[in-house]
């Protein structure tokens, strides 16, 4: 926020900086007007607030562990291969003992976040690439173990209520919020995004920081399987289809640059967040095809990375 | 209007601000065809802003900039180069993982593309011509340009700007990144444009250079001109004052020559053999300067590197109190080793970034070792910092890409002075920064040194070494070459006489 | 700061807006109380077929004056859970939705149970007994049309060895999904009936760069091929991937090639010889015959008194290009495969009290692509 202040305050160019700042904002508030009024006040109506909430739930679990990823100028593009896999194996684990479904979930997302990291900074793979590579595998070997899908007791739909989705979202919340904003850990993701090697050079772990990023994200994703597991009561090779780019999107429309580095905001992940699954519902509501959804989300990626795209640091370029 | 058809370039009133700070106002300079028109001025009074409005970087937010007598607007830097202006910078201004030949036509690929597929090979081919016309031999234009060095890759942005034989060439404090040879072609380069009736308008810190390359002289403080001169009125002490404001004694260096070296070694690298590094043992003591020299390739950039854990030695070890041996920068920073580094905006500081955020970046873990850092001491120790090292923004919060090159050199050093580090690797602390910020960090190393900290100089200056080292090690194609030391007295001569 | 308050108070507005709206009067009518039916369905898959589902579903409800809402769903079980929760906020008063698995249907039927909806399913049995069970004990089940997959998928290996095929390749929807099984099981008791040996199956084919793969590796993996049979796929254009996979093999009409579920291009090929049989016809019947069941439990009429209403509707034969022209024009046309007033006479209950469990498997018995051409074409 201080930074955006003293940011605002440049004479030249005033609304425009202030615009791009804060275009998270007004998207949000766009989507939300907009569909208000199209929807003819049923989007936030009591009923669909619930159905906002729930779309909102994992993506929002998900995009705030995601910052760390993107402020280190990095992509995750296994989010939705890890929900599914953690899924699947939290449902074999279901049939040993229900209290395994729980911790098997986190460890299978987290043993997964490790081998992302560990592409990332050691081998020194592509993020996007080597995520890519480990969502196929992970998609390949889910479908493989389901042969369709395995269901879990009915009784753990009692975890799908709403009062323990808003504490786990309350905690992952705080959690990732204070590592963000107020830990070296956040500030070291930051720092890396910016420029690796000042980062290094001002005696950052380089590797140790982008593992551990990999490993959060991966982590949250064994409870964004686990929620999706409870909530189904099955764990199928369509689990988590396509949950990367539901959380690539909510992140990018909050503003959220590729570019990583100090301009990647939390805030971004929640408003972002909120925007999609207000979008999405709002979408629904209206009743506009999948088609025409499909299209409208593809302008919104490219409209918002064109928008976020900080020329600073295209500097070199001229 | 006599005098607007004669010049061949005219600026009137020019004004820039970023938030409260002016960096040029009501600026005016005239330049007539076939002069070397130099530019000066502390860091951050001003020159680089003017000379990015000129090249189209940005605009101005006031004022009328007259080209050939017609008003001159550029709408971005193609639009500048397609007038007749273009420019090379002090910092790096080469686009990484591409060829040289592709670096040089940056933009320009449509004069090598038929039917959309880009001929190569010709493009190669007028590459090595816009080198050789430059006198360039020992680059090749298919060669990946990050291959080059710091100084080859200079030499590449001088040939992409004279390729399109431009009107106004702007030198933004080039020379600094050149060895004695790059600098040389480049004086050359100059004559020769100057002859065929161009200009040039040569920014510089060096103002030796600037008395002798120059046919007249704009000189800038804080935004404002404060000075026309024509070589007659060329007086270095003039200069000097008009740019300073005030009397700068000429000797910034130290003056004292008692070394008063203490025993204690506290960092050494014992038999190091790496790139090009061999078997190289070097010891640097409690509480002394210690200077490093040698030709820009001869492996003292490695060697402070090596030192910091940035490289891990093929051979040999790097110790730290002759026991502990440093393992990566991590642990050096830990353990009270800082580094500042020569690539100053790749490599020391994140420029995208506050300066607060550039300051505590290694201290984090020394406010809170756990958990939550106090958001209150962060800024307590960026501006305690950036006010002793006088830092000149409007607040720690400002990002550092809107300061001058010295401005942001005193950041970097005061990130290590925050951090509390004993033991300072310091690459070139003064390459590309004005007298003013010079002089700042020799009275600064002088006085960590009698603070009782370590100090590794790493220098290509050689009057910087032997001002201020207590002892100076020379390099020569990755050895030691030579050791001086200040009691001795040492000398420039006999210093080249080791390095070459 | 001053930005933030503007847009805090524009938010605030649309809030309070937000309470008035929606507030409108609903219109009265004769007939039956209206309706609203969800149906989570993939509307942006343009394959044919797919369109047609989601037409004759739409019909059956509009016939009796519903109205037919629909999300967009990607068919997975906790997708579909996701549409349901969402179209019981919009306030539906049925839902109808093809499941993805056994396991996801308690889930669904506690929370319309909780919100007083009721569900019916298309294309699917409950395989699983615990669960059929629960299921058909639910007040809130209203049952669903079904193929006799097993029945179907043998009958049609044993045509395909009757047409010589002795080996045989086979393709098939996913392991777990009720359908595949069943028509796994079906094909094996075929297979061993009629003495075709089946080489290899794969699974979980969505894309038609895939269904290349799968062919071409049959061709060089198996010599001895001389049948690929489909069981059941969601790619799209299954059959002119095959057919292209073939030609370029030159295996085109050599190979003999079947398919259970019709879909629109098989005329050429049956016309060009290098497509043999097709099993299906039910993807219309199916889901229109589930959407009657579901709107005649909304309405308060249920076809069956006690329990769930489960319809089992016959595959069709199709092995001349003839058929298969009428089957495009007809089938995947526009229309449903019964129109407005044919279903509003015959199939709900609320307007035809003769209507029983008897009436409809004796209506179901005279469906057949003859019977819809000479009814569309009065």
């Amino acid at each position: 926020m201080e930074n955006s202040k003293s940011f605002t305050a440049a004479k030249g160019g005033l609304t425009k900086e202030k615009f791009l700042n804060n275009f998270a904002f007004f998207g949000l508030l766009l989507v939300l007007v907009l569909f208000e009024i199209l929807t003819r006040g049923k989007l936030l109506g009591q009923r669909n607030l619930m159905n906002i909430f729930n779309n909102f739930f994992s993506i929002a679990l998900c995009a705030m562990m995601y910052s760390f990823v993107m402020a280190l100028g990095e992509l995750d593009l296994s989010v939705g291969a890890i929900v599914g896999f953690s899924a699947a194996m939290a449902a074999f684990a279901s049939e040993i003992s229900i209290y395994l479904i729980l911790p098997v979930a986190l460890i299978t997302g987290l043993l997964i976040g490790l081998i992302n990291g560990f592409a990332t900074a050691y081998l020194r793979v592509e993020s996007f690439i080597g995520t890519l590579a480990v969502s196929f595998v992970f998609r390949g070997l889910t479908t493989y173990f389901l042969n369709g899908s395995v269901g879990i007791p009915i009784a753990m739909r009692a975890f799908d209520k709403d009062w323990v989705k808003i504490i786990a979202l309350l905690l992952v919340l705080t959690i990732s919020y204070l590592l963000y904003e107020r830990c070296a850990f956040g500030k070291h993701c930051r720092a890396v995004g910016a420029s690796h090697e000042a980062a290094r050079q001002s005696g950052v772990n380089v590797q140790k920081t982008r593992m551990a990023a990999f490993a959060l994200v991966g982590l949250v994703c064994g409870l964004v399987g686990f929620f999706t597991l409870v909530r189904a009561c099955t764990a199928s090779s369509k689990t988590g289809n396509s949950f990367e780019f539901d959380v690539l999107l909510a992140v990018l429309f909050g503003g959220m640059p590729l570019s990583g580095g100090w301009p990647v905001k939390f805030r971004a992940a929640v408003i972002g967040s909120i925007a999609m699954a207000a979008l999405k519902s709002g979408m629904s509501l209206i009743g506009i095809d999948g088609l025409t959804q499909q299209v409208v989300e593809g302008v919104i990626l490219i409209a918002v990375v064109v928008l976020s795209f900080d020329r600073r640091n295209a500097g070199v370029i001229k | 209007m006599n005098e607007n058809d004669k010049c061949l370039f005219r600026a009137e009133k020019i004004r820039k601000t970023f938030g409260s700070v002016h960096a040029l106002s009501d600026f005016d300079i005239t330049i007539q065809p076939g002069e070397i028109r130099g530019l000066v001025g502390e860091n951050g009074s001003g020159k680089s802003t003017f000379s990015s409005i000129i090249a189209g970087i940005q605009k101005c937010d006031s004022g009328k900039m007259y080209l050939e007598g017609k008003e001159y607007l550029p709408t971005g830097t193609v639009d500048a180069i397609n007038h007749g202006i273009s420019m090379v910078v002090q910092e790096q201004g080469t686009i990484s993982k591409i060829s040289v030949a592709a670096n040089i036509f940056f933009g320009k690929e449509i004069m090598f593309a038929k039917h959309g597929v880009l001929n190569v090979k010709k493009m190669n081919e007028e590459a090595a011509k816009a080198l050789t016309d430059i006198g360039v031999d020992n680059i090749r234009p298919e060669m990946m340009i990050d291959k080059l060095t710091f100084e080859d890759r200079k030499l590449v942005e001088l040939a992409r700007a004279l390729y399109t034989s431009p009107k106004i060439w702007i030198v933004d404090e080039t020379t600094t990144a050149l060895n004695v040879s790059g600098r040389e072609l480049l004086y050359q380069l100059m004559e020769k444009m100057k002859a065929s009736g161009g200009s040039i308008l040569f920014i510089s810190h060096d103002i030796d250079e600037i008395m002798e390359k120059c046919d007249s002289l704009t000189i800038l403080r804080d935004g404002f001109l404060t000075a026309d001169l024509k070589k007659e009125e060329f007086e270095a002490d003039k200069i000097r004052q008009l740019m300073i404001g005030r009397e700068l004694s000429d000797h910034y260096y130290r003056e004292d020559v008692d070394a008063n070296p203490k025993k204690e070694v506290v960092l050494e690298t014992k038999n190091v053999s790496c790139d090009i590094l061999s078997d190289v043992s070097v010891q640097l003591h409690r509480g002394e300067i210690l200077g490093v020299g040698g030709l820009s390739d001869c492996g003292m950039h490695t060697l402070g590197k090596v030192l910091f854990g940035l490289i891990r030695p093929d051979v040999g070890m790097v110790l730290k109190n002759t026991r502990e041996e440093v393992k990566c920068a991590a642990w050096a920073t830990s353990h009270g080793i800082g580094y500042v580094s020569k690539n100053r905006d790749q490599e020391s500081m994140m420029i995208i970034c506050s300066i607060k955020d550039n300051i505590c970046l290694p201290s984090l873990k020394d406010i809170t070792p756990v958990g939550p850092v106090s958001v209150k001491k962060q800024k307590q120790l960026a501006e305690t910092w950036a006010k002793r090292m006088e830092v000149k923004a409007d607040s720690v919060n400002v990002f550092c890409n809107i300061l001058s090159g010295g401005n942001k050199q005193k950041v970097v050093l005061a990130k290590w002075l925050g951090k509390g580090s004993d033991i300072l690797i310091l690459d070139c602390p003064t390459r590309g920064i004005d007298v003013g910020t010079k002089a700042a960090i020799y009275q600064l190393i002088e006085k960590l040194k009698k603070d009782g900290k370590s100090i590794l100089l790493i220098s290509e200056e050689l009057p910087e070494l032997i001002g201020m080292s207590d002892r100076i090690i020379l390099l020569k194609d990755g050895r030691i070459s030579g050791e001086f030391h200040r009691e001795e007295g040492m000398t420039e001569a006999k210093l080249i006489q080791k390095m070459i | 700061m001053k930005l933030k308050k503007i847009t805090a108070c524009v938010l605030a507005a649309t809030m309070t807006a937000s309470l008035f709206a929606g507030m409108g009067v609903q219109a009265e009518s004769a007939d039956p109380e209206p309706f609203t039916i969800g149906f989570p369905w993939d509307t942006a898959n343009t394959d044919p077929t797919w369109i047609s589902i989601y037409n004759n579903v739409k019909a059956a409800v509009e016939a009796a004056g519903g109205e037919l809402v629909n999300v967009e769903t990607d068919n997975s079980a906790d997708g579909l859970i996701d549409n349901v929760s969402e179209l019981i906020s919009r306030d539906v008063d049925g839902i109808l939705f093809m499941p993805a698995s056994d396991s996801m249907l308690p889930t669904v039927d506690a929370m319309c149970a909780d919100a007083g909806v009721y569900w019916g399913t298309i294309f699917r049995t409950i395989s699983d007994e615990d669960i059929q069970e629960a299921m058909y004990s639910s007040d809130w089940f209203a049952g669903g049309c079904h193929e006799d997959d097993e029945a179907c998928a043998a009958d049609i290996v044993k045509s395909m060895s009757e047409m010589g095929v002795t080996d045989l390749g086979v393709i098939n929807i996913a392991k777990g999904d009720t359908s595949s099984d069943l028509r796994d099981k079906g094909a094996a008791e075929g297979a061993e009936e009629a003495g075709v040996n089946i080489l290899n199956t794969t699974y979980d084919i969505s894309v038609t760069t895939d269904m290349t793969k799968t062919i071409e590796s049959y061709i060089a993996a198996y010599p001895e091929m001389n049948g690929i049979l489909v069981l059941g796929t969601y790619c799209e254009a299954a059959i002119p991937t095959i057919e292209k996979a073939l030609a370029d093999h030159n295996k085109a009409g050599e190979i003999k090639v079947g398919r259970i579920d019709f879909e629109s291009s098989l005329g050429d090929y049956l016309h060009e010889g290098t497509f043999h049989v097709s099993y299906g016809g039910q993807q219309q019947i199916d889901p229109l015959m589930s959407a009657v069941i579901l709107v005649n439990k909304v309405i308060g009429t249920p076809i069956v008194e006690e329990g769930p209403t489960n319809i089992i509707t016959p595959y069709l034969e199709l092995t001349s290009a003839e058929e298969a022209a009428d089957f495009n024009d007809y089938f995947l046309g526009d229309e449903a495969v019964y129109t407005a007033d044919e279903i509003k006479d015959s199939m709900i209950k609320y307007y035809n009290a003769d209507i029983d469990m008897d009436y409809m498997d004796k209506l179901i018995a005279t469906f057949s692509i003859a019977d819809v051409v000479s009814r569309h074409s009065k």
